[in-house]
């Protein structure tokens, strides 16, 4: 069914395409809103992949790879949106002084570390990240997705890892800035 | 100390915590209203994704980026207002805004007629030509017959130019819909102009060049390669066309980038040959004396693959003399270093940035001049001597204002992410100061109007290897360089691998970026608001 859907869309049929966009929009959203840390520029980036998509698809060699390619599409344009800002690492958003959840993650501190470490990856160390914390995929799967070899993808995420692992054990040894951070 | 599968398990949590999975309704609106007026990319731009491209493609893409990029900075040297180009007037060209934006077909006009423009169905290959995309009506008399009127017509919208004819006042500027700020004109669709060339035949490729100009953007060059038959183009001026005599494209595109020698074609001093040094031939011959350039040229360098012992070429022409003078490669005094990196000039201004030796770091030693035939040293200013370990990447003067802009490379060694880019104004070669930008990038270039408006173009490294460009603003006025704003109106991320490159061409307030790379030249207009 999928398959055929985008067949359809490849063949110019909005419909079908429409159809798969709304199918994967929550998603990539999703993926994007944690890549860029920014709900406008996440918007952005998946109207962009969404048409891009629309635009390339008759390209696409292998229907059943649409969805990898579409994250593929995805991630690049999250680093075309990342670039709307003069550095990632400048990117500061304002942690809510309660969990908004229960604190499976740990203190707000701990958050706010992850954060923190988060923000000065490199936007390629953060697809990874999110590919393969959130999205669940393996190195090898987003090798394939991002089309880069499968070592460079461990590479990234190990390095990714450890830095956010850096990030948060510095935070054990000196005192939280959480509430000092400047909107 | 956590383990592993502890550590990876709170990121699990805190993205999980962190994720908003509702993309909002009017993205999707708004995408699909995109995606109901945006066509599919069809025929060879179809075949092509689906191909699987070797080196020879790449090189060959790379190659005529390379060139493109060249011939577009030669254009736009040639037709900058204050460089002896025609005087230019606010273009009747509509510029197309972002792609929300609609945009405004041309009035209708008393077109003068042009035998070179006939009236054939868009998207019809003229009989005994490739298809080169049914979304290029241009194409249909090809770009190298170019006439009164060139339409452009593809998925993203229709561009039209239309010259005007000799005495026709210049229409007005409402044809130009420019948001308000610093907006963006994204001419991606051009894009699609090229890939169609490119796979048009499997010899033949096109492209179009730009022109800045102060109200808007006017295709301002075009030609089209082919394998087989001598290149042929045409100036696509306002009040007249001026002709490209001969381009020999045969075999070696990249002569382009080899140091041009210019000269005065004997009994006409209006034309000017530029023939390449590296292989003798006929690059580029230029008529008209609006053609002739006002300034220096100045190539060093830049074939050399970095520092060592690169020959410095200054060339310039006299134009006050009789005959509009000649290019001549002047007799170089109180140049004591060979190791020359970047050199860059202006009127009266020579800056080189140079080593004593090739592990030695640069420095930058300066030159002015007079008549422009004999060069003192000007003593260094301070802070001349660069840091250790930098690399000077870019180099550029203006004339009038005599500020120079120096763009360098250090590497931390302290953060292998974090490559910072350095910069230092300075006016006639003093007053220096560093200019608070870093970049993640590793190459640019500097590119400054002559009224100081512009900018720094860089080449940023992106993900996954990727390039792109970026444009920054310095202040103006007295604090001019003591800050500068990275204007958003250019970010395209390149694909990966193949000689990205990024030029910026700057009219009063119109900046034109080309970025190159292996299969694709993006071009961006933007202009600034006073």
């Amino acid at each position: 069914m999928r398959r055929d859907l985008v067949e359809a869309a490849r063949r110019g049929d909005h419909e079908a395409f429409e159809v798969l966009a709304t199918s994967a929009g929550d998603r990539l959203y999703a993926v994007a809103r944690l890549i860029l840390r920014a709900t406008d520029l996440a918007e952005d980036a998946v109207q962009e992949t969404l048409v891009r998509a629309w635009q390339q698809l008759p390209a696409l060699r292998d229907p059943d790879r649409f969805d990898a390619w579409l994250y593929r599409l995805l991630v690049n344009a999250c680093a075309d949106q990342g670039r709307q800002l003069r550095r990632w690492s400048q990117q500061v958003r304002p942690l809510p002084l309660e969990p908004a959840i229960s604190d499976d993650t740990g203190s707000v501190a701990d958050r706010d570390q992850l954060e923190r470490g988060f923000a000065r990856l490199k936007p390629e160390q953060r697809a990874v990240v999110v590919l393969h914390f959130y999205s669940g995929f393996s190195a090898a799967e987003i090798a394939r997705i991002l089309g880069i070899p499968e070592g460079t993808a461990r590479s990234r995420l190990h390095y990714a890892t450890e830095a956010l692992r850096a990030a948060l054990e510095a935070d054990a040894r000196q005192p939280s800035f959480a509430h000092n951070r400047t909107a | 100390m956590t383990t592993d599968q502890q550590h990876g398990e709170r990121i699990s949590r805190w993205l999980e915590a962190e994720a908003q999975t509702q993309l909002p309704e009017h993205v999707l609106r708004a995408t699909f209203e995109r995606t109901r007026r945006t066509g599919q990319q069809t025929g060879w731009r179809a075949v092509l994704g689906r191909l699987t491209m070797n080196r020879t493609f790449f090189a060959l893409g790379g190659t005529a980026a390379a060139v493109a990029v060249v011939l577009f900075a030669l254009s736009t040297f040639y037709n900058q207002p204050g460089l002896g180009g025609p005087p230019i007037a606010p273009s009747p060209t509509p510029a197309e805004p972002a792609v929300e934006s609609t945009l405004t077909p041309p009035p209708p006009t008393n077109e003068p007629t042009s035998p070179a423009v006939e009236a054939t169905p868009r998207g019809v290959p003229p009989p005994g030509e490739p298809d080169l995309g049914a979304e290029l009506a241009a194409q249909q008399e090809f770009i190298n017959r170019l006439g009164d009127t060139l339409v452009i017509e593809t998925s993203v919208g229709t561009w039209t130019w239309r010259r005007l004819a000799p005495g026709e006042p210049v229409p007005p500027s409402r044809e130009v819909q420019v948001p308000p700020g610093i907006p963006q004109t994204e001419i991606g669709s051009l894009d699609d102009v090229l890939v169609h060339s490119w796979l048009g035949s499997s010899a033949r490729i096109g492209d179009v060049g730009l022109i800045a100009v102060p109200m808007g953007v006017e295709i301002n060059w075009s030609r089209v390669y082919d394998h087989d038959q001598p290149m042929e183009g045409r100036w696509l001026e306002r009040d007249r066309l001026l002709e490209i005599v001969e381009v020999d494209a045969r075999g070696d595109r990249g002569s382009m980038l080899d140091v041009l020698e210019v000269s005065v074609v004997p009994g006409e001093p209006d034309t000017v040959e530029f023939t390449s040094q590296d292989t003798g031939r006929l690059v580029l011959r230029l008529g008209g004396d609006a053609m002739v350039p006002a300034e220096k040229l100045v190539r060093a360098g830049e074939s050399c693959g970095g520092w060592g012992a690169c020959p410095l070429a200054v060339w310039h022409l006299h134009v006050d003399e009789p005959g509009g003078g000649e290019w001549v490669n002047p007799p170089w005094h109180g140049l004591p270093v060979d190791h020359v990196g970047v050199a860059a000039a202006a009127d009266g201004f020579v800056a080189v940035a140079a080593s004593d030796s090739p592990e030695a770091p640069p420095a930058l030693h300066a030159w002015g001049s007079v008549d422009g035939r004999t060069w003192e040293k000007i003593p260094s200013p301070s802070p001349i001597d660069l840091p250790a370990g930098s690399e000077v990447t870019g180099l550029k003067i203006t004339g009038d204002s005599s500020r120079l802009l120096i763009t360098l490379t250090a590497h931390d060694p302290g953060d292998p992410h974090l490559e910072p880019y350095l910069s230092w104004t300075a006016t006639q070669a003093g007053n220096w100061q560093p200019v608070n930008i870093d970049f993640l990038g590793a190459e640019g270039r500097a590119e400054l109007s002559e009224d100081g408006w512009l900018v720094l173009t860089v080449t940023v490294g992106l993900s996954y290897g990727d390039y792109g460009c970026e444009v920054w603003l310095p202040t103006q006025g007295a604090d001019w360089g003591a800050d500068w704003e990275r204007i958003p109106l250019i970010s395209q991320p390149m694909p990966p691998g193949m000689g990205s490159q990024c030029h910026a061409a700057v009219g009063d307030s119109v900046v034109a970026i080309l970025g190159g790379h292996s299969g694709l030249i993006h071009f961006w207009i933007g202009r600034f608001d006073d």
